[in-house]
């Protein structure tokens, strides 16, 4: 009996042994790639400041608010124009804010992205801005775009903010075939070039066609990773908190919204969402199209979309799409127009106007959406352009080479009556 | 601390307490007369099993060494032999053990280190993502405790248990389509696996 025990303890522990060594793999990876250039977090926290006027070099997205035109340069900060008369636009500051693409004002109150933050800003005194709030990690994934001839390394936020890239050769360990086995780190968020746009909201400025940010009173949604639309609580001004976080199953794009309608552009579609909770946005109805690039604008019974290739949203066609939203959980298509290369746009009353890339600046009468294109009212050829804000017979448009303005009170007479330079034009 | 590392210190730890113990007579009580210093040739084959998240299953290894062995009790060797951990390995290794006894049924612990060589093609197999090159073998360690039974004068079999670590890998160059150079891509595994071997000893 104890020479039994003794044999089945043998093979119980040998049986144990046997099973417990486990291969381990694993792979190292070495490639040039964009590495990430950190800023210590503190530094960045405190890197909101004021400067003198500054030349415009890569302008992004444009706001009104106030007879101020606030435009953006890619990922430097905000460029702020006096614009109480439009035929002689004058740089008077920018705001060094560090990351920023996306802007709102509501009040005098201007929310601005700032990589991975969103900050607060009180601009009571437009040469005085003062930073009264910061949330902290609300874009966690924002980084800028490097080399996109070469694929991202890892980043690794507890080093700090990622402000830049640089090309190196990198070995990186991993398990194996993570990712998929591709090398490029596509979950990265670019700071998305581009412009904006948005409908008014009390209190709030007006944008382009191409924002991630929208004000609903003292509700600020905003696009906080392609797949995450959050809903900020700013009604106390100096203490901004998320109240909502929505997953959308589609890569967003561009806000827009009428009314208690929030209509969000993506790269397969255009989703509608209910406002009647402001504070909790719900999804109501989606229109599908191809994949591409499209912001959106509406009056509440039609919207537009433009879509568009040459960009990282693919697609292979370049339209102008009319959906009727009339029944707002049924849209349909009524009818799509071939464009040249569309971003943004923009409507007032009868008019729309379409930034048709390099084909330039086109104005339609949208009267009859079955025949938009034969009622094109006027064209700029000559600029490169990518959003509009329209605004009381003052199109405001930003293009490859600079902010031009139109006064459009005669339709049949259209005049450029100012033309801010892009540095080196 | 990795596994092995720790196994294998754990073991050559036992080395002084079983130094402690009184060596045996040179004759065993049935007669049979067990050799004192002098070279020996080892013969082993060894099953390594272990779990294994790329399917591989347990192998076979086949070792071949020379040793010595003093009046002490400790061999010093060298061996080679045929491994095959996901690739053909050639080893070359050194061989060291301690035999605490001079009797007929002998334990003893033993340590191996050395280097496995590959013995695979370098295959250029190209795929949609990019093509495989080369594989490479790598640091081979083996730590193990055993006993030797002298059924002859010059003849013994062997039994034992111990823990193996063979490292290899594959290296692949993926395609990337921008600039730069392909990505260089080297998948490692290591191998840690439990080892039951049967052998025989000529002296």
């Amino acid at each position: 009996m104890k020479n039994l025990l003794k044999t089945t303890g043998f093979f119980i522990l040998l049986i144990a042994a046997m099973t417990a060594c486990e291969d381990r793999r694993y792979e190292l990876i070495t490639y040039e790639a964009n590495v990430p250039v950190y800023m210590d977090l503190k530094d960045f926290r405190n890197s909101f400041t004021m400067s003198e006027p500054v030349e415009i070099k890569q302008p992004g997205k444009i706001y009104f608010k106030d007879g101020y035109l606030f435009v953006n340069e890619y990922s430097k900060g905000i460029h702020v124009i006096d614009n109480s008369d439009p035929a002689n636009p004058e740089k008077i500051a920018f705001y060094n804010i560090l990351g920023n693409i996306d802007m709102a004002i509501c009040g005098n109150i201007l929310y601005a992205d700032s990589y991975i933050d969103l900050v607060a800003i009180d601009i009571s005194d437009i040469n005085n801005p003062v930073e009264i709030d910061r949330l902290e990690n609300v874009f966690p994934e924002s980084v800028p775009e490097g080399d996109i001839w070469y694929p991202y390394s890892r980043v690794d936020s507890k080093k700090g903010v990622v402000v830049d890239w640089k090309v190196r050769t990198v070995t990186e360990k991993r398990e194996v075939y993570e990712q998929g086995g591709w090398i490029y780190h596509n979950m990265l968020t670019y700071t998305a070039a581009g412009a904006v746009d948005g409908s008014w909201s009390a209190g709030a400025g007006k944008a382009g066609s191409m924002a991630r940010f929208m004000l609903n009173n003292e509700f600020l949604y905003l696009i906080a990773h392609p797949w995450l639309l959050k809903t900020v609580d700013t009604e106390s001004g100096n203490e901004m908190h998320i109240v909502d976080s929505v997953e959308v199953s589609r890569d967003m794009e561009t806000l827009y919204r009428l009314g208690d309608k929030l209509f969000i552009g993506t790269t397969t579609g255009m989703l509608i969402y209910g406002l009647n909770n402001p504070d909790k946005p719900v999804f109501l109805s989606s229109y599908d199209h191809i994949t591409a690039c499209d912001p959106v604008v509406t009056d509440g019974t039609y919207a537009y979309v433009t879509l568009r290739t040459g960009n990282r949203c693919g697609g292979n066609q370049n339209l102008l799409e009319v959906i009727d939203i009339s029944s707002i959980t049924n849209p349909y298509l009524v009818k799509s127009y071939p464009m040249y290369n569309p971003h943004g746009l923009g409507i007032e009353g009868d008019l729309l106007f379409i930034c048709d890339g390099a084909a330039g600046l086109k104005i339609y009468d949208r009267t009859d959406p079955l025949g938009i294109l034969n009622n094109q009212l006027a064209h700029f050829p000559d600029i490169d352009t990518y959003d509009v804000i329209p605004l009381d017979g003052i199109l405001m448009l930003i293009g490859e080479d600079g902010i031009y303005q139109y006064d459009y009170t005669d339709i049949q007479n259209i005049v450029l009556i100012s033309h801010l330079l892009i540095a080196g034009e | 601390m990795p596994r092995h590392i720790v196994f294998i210190t754990g073991l050559l730890l036992t080395i002084p307490a079983w130094s402690q113990l009184p060596a045996g007579p040179d004759k065993s009580a049935d007669g049979v007369k067990i050799p004192g210093n002098g070279y020996f040739i080892h013969l082993s084959i060894s099953n390594l099993a272990g779990r294994s998240s790329n399917e591989e299953p347990d192998r076979l290894s086949i070792h071949l060494l020379s040793a010595y062995k003093t009046s002490k009790g400790l061999s010093f060797g060298a061996g080679s032999g045929i491994d095959h951990l996901e690739i053909p390995l050639l080893p070359f290794y050194a061989y060291l053990r301690y035999d605490p006894f001079k009797t007929k049924f002998s334990p003893y612990v033993w340590l191996k280190s050395g280097y496995a060589v590959s013995l695979a093609a370098d295959d250029q197999e190209n795929t949609w993502y990019g093509s495989y090159t080369e594989s490479k073998g790598g640091l081979l360690l083996n730590a193990g405790i055993g006993f030797v039974l002298y059924t002859w004068p010059n003849i013994g079999i062997n039994m034992g248990v111990g823990y193996r670590f063979q490292k290899v890998s594959e290296t692949y160059h993926d395609y990337w389509w921008g600039g730069g150079e392909d990505a260089v891509r080297e998948i490692i595994t290591e191998f840690n696996r439990f080892e039951l071997q049967l052998g025989i000893i000529f002296r």
